[in-house]
């Protein structure tokens, strides 16, 4: 499985995050919001200095700096049923 | 009389102040974007012969104190202030906000979910369970619509009814690290999963919607044709209403003069009430409409979830002055009044963030500076009056980029804040909050014009009747042109070298609106009447490069005494205050120098 930034990301795509490599304060600050290992994103919106991610029913307007530190990959086939969230045990 | 202590509590932009409101008849300001509320807020009311206390707390995601809000938020329940939390739930975003609500169950206190906004949920046809919702949190859950006031008396009830059975607990507030958090929004999705039945996505309206206002290439564009707009319709309109403002002014000065002299009134007190009170007061009275179609587009921009975006799409710009787009909140606050403005900076996470915005916001011209503008442009660029007036806007968000771009290039340790923030769903704004957030800006108009400017027309009348000598017959033996005219040397490199402009300057202190209502009193012009005001200017050689610098000292000098008290406040800084001020003053007087000497050349 391929992984990317959450930057290079496609506008109305569909991905799951992988990892999250932002300071500590930042990072905290993702977590309580429900940015998560594993947590289903779409893309809704890119712009040069940032974009806005559909993340638990929510949207989120992210600097591009904490897009270029968050890892995502594609979801898979049998992980699309769920709308909305989805997390593997 | 029993007597219990609520407390509301939840994520940011959930309805929280609503629901407050409608409680307790208070008109705390509410709009649609997260943050709004910055300050506990209580108030009592009586239900049943029970008084209840409520505190309204600011918006937070959790308890781990990241931000001042959640350290308030924090400490409140820690020390056990309130009998039972009520945490307001926007069940339309059931999922983030249940994390909130896991933690504070988890406090051991007495918790009641009040699951608000179940209007939208319904129309978005999403179901939610709530009996097994409340078998899953083990908590009284109460689905709620604060705008549409249903569901209030269940929610009172059941709080009462709790607090009957309920036993002091053991307050203890955790704090989540990684692992907790992912336990935390794992067993939520177990939750929604059982719970919540079609949460199919059906916000189409908001996402068509940003689809333009926050696209790529149009974004940015559009948010300043907005602006402009805003400010265009400010002038245009409230022009052409204030016209017949005036001529009804003028009617009732001539009204209130005829009758003083008709019953025997002395000229020394006929004077002070048609020459200072009417003159003074009135005159700031007929900006009125102006300031009400400000406010009006402020309230609709902000109750329609627009300004949250505009953090976004300002982001680049707020980046390359080392701020987060967040601080573009509080500057645009700042169009209206840079009191509020310098408050909703608290959305900063860092200090250094939120002197540097404070740095800024006087360079929004606020709705105070506006009676000026009018004013001078009106009298001085014909009918280029409009674009003169739009050109402030635009000098003052030059100049504020400037700063910023100065100061972050000095300061090689600015760690930037990096944005963060969500994006409600747009909604068409509410009529009754944009008439309360209205009416509230129009009270506190009137109030200042009753008030400070009523205050400051008497006493500048007194300055300028009364001298060295005693009363006086010309106003330049008077102590008004003592004092200015100590200011003269210092004002004329700046082409305002002339007492009355000093003495309307300093009196500007205590209000911007003061320096148009003293002016009028210091060359003696008859209410509002702004072509004999103009005659008068012109005479003494004031032309029209003068009064744009009297617009671009006014613009940028000191802020009002109210603003000052307020920076001082939060920032518990004498010294940041008064640096501030001296900052402001120099900036005004080389801004304003350099265009007098450019254009005068």
């Amino acid at each position: 499985m391929r992984f990317i930034n959450l930057s290079e990301g496609i506008t109305n795509e569909e991905y799951i995050i992988q990892s999250i490599n932002v300071d500590k304060a930042t990072k905290s600050r993702l977590q309580v919001l429900g940015i998560l290992k594993e947590t289903k994103i779409i893309i809704l919106n890119k712009r040069i200095n940032g974009l806005i991610i559909k993340v638990r029913g929510t949207r989120l307007g992210l600097d591009k700096e904490i897009s270029k530190l968050i890892k995502i990959r594609e979801v898979r086939e049998n992980e699309r049923v769920k709308p909305c969230f989805y997390r593997k045990s | 009389m029993k007597e219990l202590n609520l407390a509301f509590i939840g994520n940011p932009n959930c309805g929280k102040t609503t629901l407050f409101n409608a409680y307790t008849g208070a008109n705390l300001k509410v709009a649609n974007w997260p943050g709004v509320t910055i300050e506990k807020k209580e108030e009592s009311f009586d239900y049943n012969d029970i008084k209840i206390n409520v505190t309204d707390l600011p918006g937070i995601y959790s308890l781990n104190s990241y931000s001042i809000e959640e350290q308030i938020s924090r400490k409140y329940i820690e020390e056990g202030n309130a009998d039972i939390i009520i945490d307001v739930i926007d069940a339309s975003s059931l999922e983030r906000n249940l994390y909130l609500a896991l933690q504070l169950i988890e406090t051991g206190q007495a918790v009641i979910l009040a699951l608000n906004m179940m209007d939208i949920v319904k129309k978005r046809g999403m179901k939610i369970n709530i009996n097994k919702l409340e078998d899953k949190l083990g908590v009284k859950i109460i689905p709620i619509s604060a705008k549409n006031r249903s569901g209030l008396d269940e929610l009172m009830e059941t709080a009462i009814e709790i607090s009957y059975s309920n036993k002091v607990h053991n307050i203890r507030v955790k704090i989540d690290n990684e692992q907790d958090i992912t336990k935390k929004y794992d067993y939520i999705s177990q939750i929604i999963d059982e719970c919540v039945e079609n949460k199919k996505d059906r916000e189409k309206f908001t996402d068509k919607i940003d689809r333009i206002l926050v696209n790529k290439i149009i974004g940015l564009p559009i948010f300043i044709a907005i602006m402009s707009i805003v400010f265009l319709l400010t002038f245009t309109v409230g022009d052409f209403i204030k016209e017949y403002l005036e001529l009804l002014l003028e009617l009732f000065s001539n009204k209130v003069l005829y009758i003083l002299n008709n019953i025997g009134i002395g000229p020394a007190v006929t004077s002070l009430i048609v020459d200072g009170i009417i003159s003074g007061v009135g005159g700031i009275l007929t900006f009125l409409p102006n300031i009400v179609i400000l406010f009006l587009c402020l309230a609709l921009l902000e109750d329609s979830g627009y300004m949250a975006r505009v953090a976004y799409i300002m982001n680049g710009i707020m980046q390359k002055l080392g701020l987060s787009g967040k601080a573009c909140i509080p500057m645009i606050l700042g169009f209206g009044c840079s009191v509020p403005a310098v408050m909703a900076t608290r959305t900063l996470k860092s200090e250094k963030d939120r002197r540097r915005t404070m740095l800024l916001i006087p360079c929004m011209s606020c709705s105070a500076k506006l009676p000026i503008y009018v004013l001078f442009a009106g009298l001085f660029f014909g009918k280029h009056a409009t674009i003169v007036a739009l050109s402030m806007y635009l000098i003052g968000v030059i100049v504020a980029i400037t700063i910023g771009v100065i100061t972050q290039k000095l300061d090689k340790n600015i760690k930037r804040e990096k944005l963060i923030v969500e994006l409600p769903e747009y909604k068409i704004p509410d009529f009754t909050t944009v008439r309360k957030y209205v009416g509230e800006k129009v009270k506190e108009y009137l109030e200042k014009a009753g008030s400070i400017i009523f205050i400051a027309s008497i006493i500048l009348w007194g300055v300028l009747n009364i001298g060295p000598t005693g009363f006086v017959e010309n106003a330049e033996q008077s102590f008004g042109a003592v004092i200015g005219k100590l200011l003269v040397p210092i004002l004329k490199p700046i082409g305002l070298g002339y007492w009355q402009i000093a003495v309307s300057l300093i009196s500007g202190l205590s209000a911007k609106e003061v320096v148009v209502a003293s002016i009028n009193i210091l060359y003696g012009v008859e209410t509002s009447n702004s072509a004999q005001l103009y005659t008068i200017l012109e005479s003494v050689g004031f032309e029209s490069l003068n009064a744009l610098c009297l617009m671009i000292f006014c613009l940028l000098y000191v802020p009002c005494i109210a603003t000052m008290a307020t920076v001082k406040n939060e920032t518990k800084s004498n010294k940041f205050t008064i640096k501030l001020i001296a900052f402001q003053i120099l900036l005004a007087w080389i801004v304003t120098a350099v265009i007098y000497q450019i254009l005068n050349f």
